[in-house]
């Protein structure tokens, strides 16, 4: 079976602040960054689609979850500066806020598995996908490195894509996630978003919405890797793969 | 319908480090939680079986890795002969998890090796490097739901043919941030929690780790048979016709017959309006007749740890042909149940309003 990328949407910095006009006006100040995001790149996918995207089935991929929200949750505990996040901390306001936008009724969850977030919320929607309920909709977000967190910096990033398992024409399709045990392809990303666990996310976004690879790239060895396929509209075949870990 | 084989289980809460004790505790009726006296004075199930990591993996060490690595050490032998038996990039794993990321930040060690040691991935990265699992691996988050979640995910990549054996479960423990959110919302009980119990006025925390092997094939006295979830349409709310259908849809998918079933598992911990919304929805979809198992009273309420705790519990209820009393829940049955049936509900749900039903069934053999 093959899914294709009907949809996408791309949120970055360059983007200004997100408008997560999706979230109903007194959740939207209430919740965390990381949500905001997710709101805006959804929100946008659904004016892009002329199908109900309300009814079907969505995973969110993130790796650290909403961190910032987190820590002021910490600091704040018992104190009931963000209401909303302290009834759902950690990875559960995501699709708790987005559910209560725009009376969601697709199941939804979050899938979080650090360098393969992607390919594993990839194969998560995929799999919730069948003959009768062919479609599904994959939000990756991942806020900028939180400071004070020892880890490589990279800026925010949020895409949405809308899958439906088929073919269709002019449609890139991604084929399910593989493992395997040889490097990657040497692939590129822009440099502020190269350490960005969700950012393969964005090489399927431009896939959709450009047809050709316009990434830079930067090697990445490793031992361990995964891969997914994506055939382009132009009939060109792509591979990209990523680090685990 | 096919099933799929729980090959192995491991539980280890506030009611005992090893699956073997869990069940003592719980078959005979008793608590392991236990009064703290800190900021958040309450009763508490803290675990008090965990052992420091192995010094190999000492760079993921924190709170909720060691209560995993726990219970990873006690599975690990039937894993690695899954990952012998189908090649280890055919096992994988998800895991569910709730407050991680919290209990994390409130350590000494904010800031270091947040990816590796704190991060949800680190949980899975940790079961991936103790075992040598090399398919799909993921945690899933969203609330407490996310542990009942875990096992339809697992059964998706089974039916997926992605992989042909997963390891799926939960691993939780309450961060000091959500002892006192619950403390603030009057949420904790101020005794030892009473899930259904007519006395009920809160829940009690607890921490703890299950994991469940469930094969292709494979020796096993249980099987998982599905799984289903409901939300409520139009927002969080909490809706026993949300409890009820999750249910239903889980026994159809699994062609099991309600009168067939001998066992439910509740998530009930405690809370006044909650537990009578799943209790509603029991007693509509199987009337007083199957006796429940409620074991936050034993462990206290394990968040992302709870469905598959309540998994394992069932699969024992199964095998010893007997539901044990719930502790807490008074004016009820004083002895143990005996099981009539071929099949266990396990279920659970989320603040969200969300339900999700497990089905296990004693295997033909």
């Amino acid at each position: 079976m093959t899914w294709s990328i009907l949809a996408a949407s791309v949120w970055t910095e360059q983007g200004g602040p997100p408008e997560p006009e999706l979230l109903p006006p007194d959740l939207r100040s209430r919740v965390g960054r990381l949500t905001r995001l997710a709101a805006h790149v959804l929100g946008d996918l659904e004016q892009r689609s002329t199908f109900d995207l309300r009814r079907v089935p969505l995973v969110l991929g993130t790796a650290r979850g909403d961190v910032a929200s987190a820590s002021r949750c910490v600091a704040n505990a018992g104190i009931e500066t963000e209401p909303f996040a302290l009834e759902q901390p950690g990875l559960a306001e995501l699709p708790a806020a987005l559910d209560a936008a725009g009376g969601r009724d697709g199941a939804s969850l979050v899938v979080s598995a650090g360098g393969q977030t992607v390919p594993m919320a990839l194969l998560e929607a995929q799999l919730q996908t069948d003959a009768e309920h062919p479609d599904a909709v994959v939000v990756f977000v991942e806020d900028a490195t939180p400071s004070g967190l020892l880890v490589d910096a990279h800026g925010a990033l949020a895409v949405a894509l809308h899958l439906r398992s088929g073919r269709h024409d002019h449609a890139p399709e991604v084929g399910r996630p593989r493992w395997q045990a040889r490097p990657p392809a040497p692939s590129k990303l822009p440099a502020a978003l190269a350490c960005n666990p969700c950012a393969p996310a964005l090489w399927l976004a431009e896939v959709r919405s450009a047809g050709v690879l316009r990434l830079d790239a930067r090697a990445i060895p490793s031992a361990y890797a995964w891969c997914v396929t994506v055939s382009g509209p132009t009939g060109v075949s792509f591979t990209r793969g990523r680090l685990r870990g | 319908m096919v099933g799929f084989p729980v090959t192995a289980r491991v539980m280890c809460n506030a009611a005992g480090p090893t699956s073997r004790e869990v069940w003592k505790t719980v078959e005979a009726g008793r608590s392991g939680l236990a009064l703290q006296l800190s900021d958040v004075t309450g009763y508490v199930g803290e675990f008090s079986g965990v052992e420091p990591l192995p010094e190999a993996f000492i760079a993921r060490d924190s709170r909720l890795a060691r209560i995993l690595g726990s219970a990873v050490a006690q599975i690990s032998d039937p894993i690695a002969r899954a990952c012998q038996r189908w090649g280890s990039s055919r096992v994988g794993a998800v895991l569910g998890t709730t407050t991680g990321i919290l209990a994390g930040l409130e350590g000494e060690s904010t800031g270091q090796g947040f990816d590796s040691r704190h991060a949800p991935q680190a949980l899975v990265e940790l079961l991936r490097e103790m075992t040598g699992l090399r398919g799909p691996a993921y945690a899933l988050g969203g609330g407490w739901a996310a542990g009942a979640r875990a096992f339809a995910a697992a059964k998706r990549l089974l039916d997926a043919d992605v992989v042909d054996a997963v390891v799926v479960g939960g691993v939780d423990s309450p961060s000091k941030a959500v002892e006192r959110l619950f403390a603030g919302r009057r949420w904790l009980s101020t005794e030892r929690c009473r899930p259904f119990g007519a006395r009920r006025d809160g829940t009690s925390l607890g921490e703890g780790a299950a994991l469940i092997l469930l094969e292709r094939q494979g020796e096993a006295t249980v099987e998982l048979l599905a799984v289903a979830e409901a939300r409520p349409r139009g927002g969080p709310a909490l809706e026993a016709a949300v409890h009820l259908t999750a249910m239903r849809n889980a026994l159809q998918a699994g062609a099991v017959p309600p009168e067939r079933v001998g066992c439910l598992h509740a998530q009930a911990c405690g809370f006044a309006r909650a537990d009578a919304v799943e209790a509603q929805a029991f007693q509509a979809m199987f009337g007083s007749r199957v006796p429940l198992l409620a074991s936050a009273g034993a462990t206290g309420h394990l968040l992302g740890a709870a469905a598959a705790t309540g998994v394992a519990l069932a699969a024992s209820c199964l095998e010893a042909g007997i539901v044990p009393v719930s502790v807490g829940l008074d004016g009820m049955r004083t002895t143990p149940a005996r099981l009539e049936g071929d099949f266990a509900v396990v279920h659970a749900w989320g603040l969200d309003g969300s339900a999700v039903s497990i089905v296990l069934g004693v295997r033909d053999l």
